[in-house]
């Protein structure tokens, strides 16, 4: 009974905790821009992260190493400054990115601009990270992000063509503008793929002292967890093709895009969108601001958890204070939360072989994983997909940069 | 020693490609300009359906005044950018200019009045620029082609 109860609350959280700025911004502007085109990039990215959470986790139970901790044991501090040089950008761009959402979302609903929101939401984030527990932050909010479930409902109330929505699954020859929808598909891989959930989620089955005997409920909240927190923002994408794109909206900014629920929820439509993008963005940027502590904290060896007082574990405090610090900054400047969105997930993807390679190295290493080794279809599905999604990263980017 | 030889082994392949991709992609000013083109006009029906929508009470007044204050910045934005494209036609990247400012205009004095009377005028200039996005494109295209 106890571990059906942990299996649903791991696959509430996962369900709660999937939407944050990226993919709300990416599935928006692909909904509005190509309509259900893109459903196949979201079904692949979660996939592939399914697949990366599961490992990770079985890798926390089996050896007890979070990913960071084993890659440092197994190839060294100075093969370690390039993956974690890599994921401290992209922590640190998705973390702007976050506050900048969970900010806008406030600006919506206010009418005060984001600059103002920005001090108050770093505060309150960096307060629950200074007070709080790792259940009460992991739980907490992602269960609040149940919310999100009202893109869900939105669909269900629009009644799309489920026809058309299955197609939409399936890889389409590009249409005419196609290194937008190259660039889009891209950041759809990296808001699905995000490398801050994997090191996250082993850094939480290591604080939660998983065992082997765990195996089991992580393969199942890994699977179940992330594929229906997928269809979340499968729904986000459906709503954006069945309000927006008619209109020729195409989802430039969240102000365009906030309206995606009005027609299906009426006046509740605006203060649900508000709610799910400002605790889907506090949610990741609770996550990502720990995981920034947990990653430094595991590459020194230095004492962490978020378990520890902050002044058991001093330099882990200080490292999200100061990441959080840093990551206000864009938001003060006012800078477009959504364009800065699309160009962390951009860079995301860009950066995913060199967090992604040296994990599938240790996944196959007996000396961490005993008899519970990666399996071939395991390896060849995550390599495939990262490498397309790189591939498709360096053709896309630069087109899309040059065209913009 | 064995992280700077992984180091080099993997981004030298990265920094390859990339030398590879990049020549590749041109600069393309007729795209860059259907998209701004389309930008305006996406403005333009965000503009009329959040009207529409605070008129049904299905958003706060609030809200739409925030969408119409940011559609007006950023139609003035596109429209500079627009000016300035020396790459394109001079009277039609002028005529476009023109829909922008026209747009920004009406915006505003809804803002103003607080009248949705210019509805009809919004959707007029929204469905020109998409026709010369169209156009934009489908010249890019043959050129392309050519």
């Amino acid at each position: 009974m106890k571990s059906l109860v942990k299996v649903g609350l791991g696959i509430l959280t996962s369900i709660g905790g999937f939407l944050e700025a990226g993919s709300i911004g990416t599935a928006l502007q692909a909904g509005a821009t190509f309509r259900y085109g893109l459903l196949w990039a979201l079904a692949l990215g979660t996939i592939c992260i399914a697949f990366l959470t599961e490992m990770t986790g079985r890798l926390a139970a089996v050896s007890h190493h979070t990913v960071i901790d084993a890659m440092r044991t197994r190839f060294g501090v100075s093969f370690q400054v390039w993956p974690l040089g890599a994921q401290v950008i992209v922590d640190l761009l998705v973390l702007a990115s976050e506050i900048g959402g969970a900010s806008l979302a406030l600006e919506l609903a206010t009418g005060v601009s984001l600059r103002v929101w920005a001090v108050p939401v770093t505060l309150i984030i960096w307060s629950l990270l200074w007070f709080g527990t790792f259940n009460a932050i992991e739980h907490g909010v992602a269960l609040l992000g149940l919310v999100t479930l009202c893109f869900v409902v939105a669909v269900i109330e629009l009644g799309p063509e489920w026809r058309a929505v299955a197609a939409g699954l399936i890889p389409q020859r590009a249409p005419a503008d196609g290194a937008q929808y190259a660039y889009l598909a891209v950041g759809i891989l990296g808001a699905s793929i995000s490398p801050y959930l994997v090191s996250f989620y082993s850094s939480g089955a290591v604080e939660e002292e998983w065992k082997t005997s765990d195996l089991g409920m992580n393969r199942v909240v890994s699977a179940l967890g992330m594929g229906f927190g997928s269809l979340v923002a499968i729904s986000v994408m459906i709503a954006a093709a069945l309000v927006l794109a008619p209109r020729g909206i195409t989802a430039d900014s969240y102000q365009q895009a906030a309206t995606v629920l009005s027609i299906p929820l009426g006046r509740w439509g605006l203060p649900l969108f508000c709610a799910s993008l400002a605790i889907g963005c506090l949610g990741a940027a609770l996550e990502l601001s720990l995981d920034l502590s947990y990653i430094l904290a595991q590459s020194f060896g230095w004492e962490w958890g978020e378990n520890k007082r902050p002044a058991e574990e001093a330099r882990f405090a200080l490292t999200y204070t100061i990441a959080l610090a840093l990551a206000s900054v864009p938001s003060l400047a006012g800078i477009d939360p959504l364009r800065l969105t699309m160009f962390s997930m951009a860079i995301t993807v860009v950066a995913l072989p060199l967090l992604v390679g040296p994990l599938i190295v240790v996944m196959n290493d007996k000396e961490y994983l005993k008899r519970h080794t990666n399996g071939f279809i395991t390896n060849a599905a995550v390599i495939v997909i990262i490498g397309v999604a790189f591939v498709l990263a360096l053709l896309a980017i630069p087109v899309q940069w040059l065209a913009s | 020693m064995n992280g700077t030889r992984f180091g080099v082994r993997t981004l030298a392949p990265a920094a390859l490609a990339i030398c590879l991709v990049l020549p590749a992609c041109r600069r393309n000013p007729g795209l860059a300009y259907a998209r701004q083109l389309e930008r305006a006009a996406s403005w333009a029906s965000a503009v009329v359906f959040t009207t529409e929508l605070e008129q049904q009470r299905r958003v706060p007044a609030r809200f739409a005044d925030d969408v119409m204050s940011t559609a007006a910045k950023e139609l003035r934005a596109i429209q500079s950018d627009i000016a300035a494209r020396d790459q394109v036609n001079p009277s039609s990247r002028q005529q476009a200019a023109d829909w922008c400012a026209r747009l920004d205009g009406l915006i505003e004095q809804g803002l103003r009045s607080r009248s949705p009377s210019s509805a009809g005028e919004i959707r007029d200039l929204e469905q020109r620029l998409r026709t010369a996005a169209r156009a934009a494109r489908s010249a890019e295209a043959a050129e392309s082609r050519r």
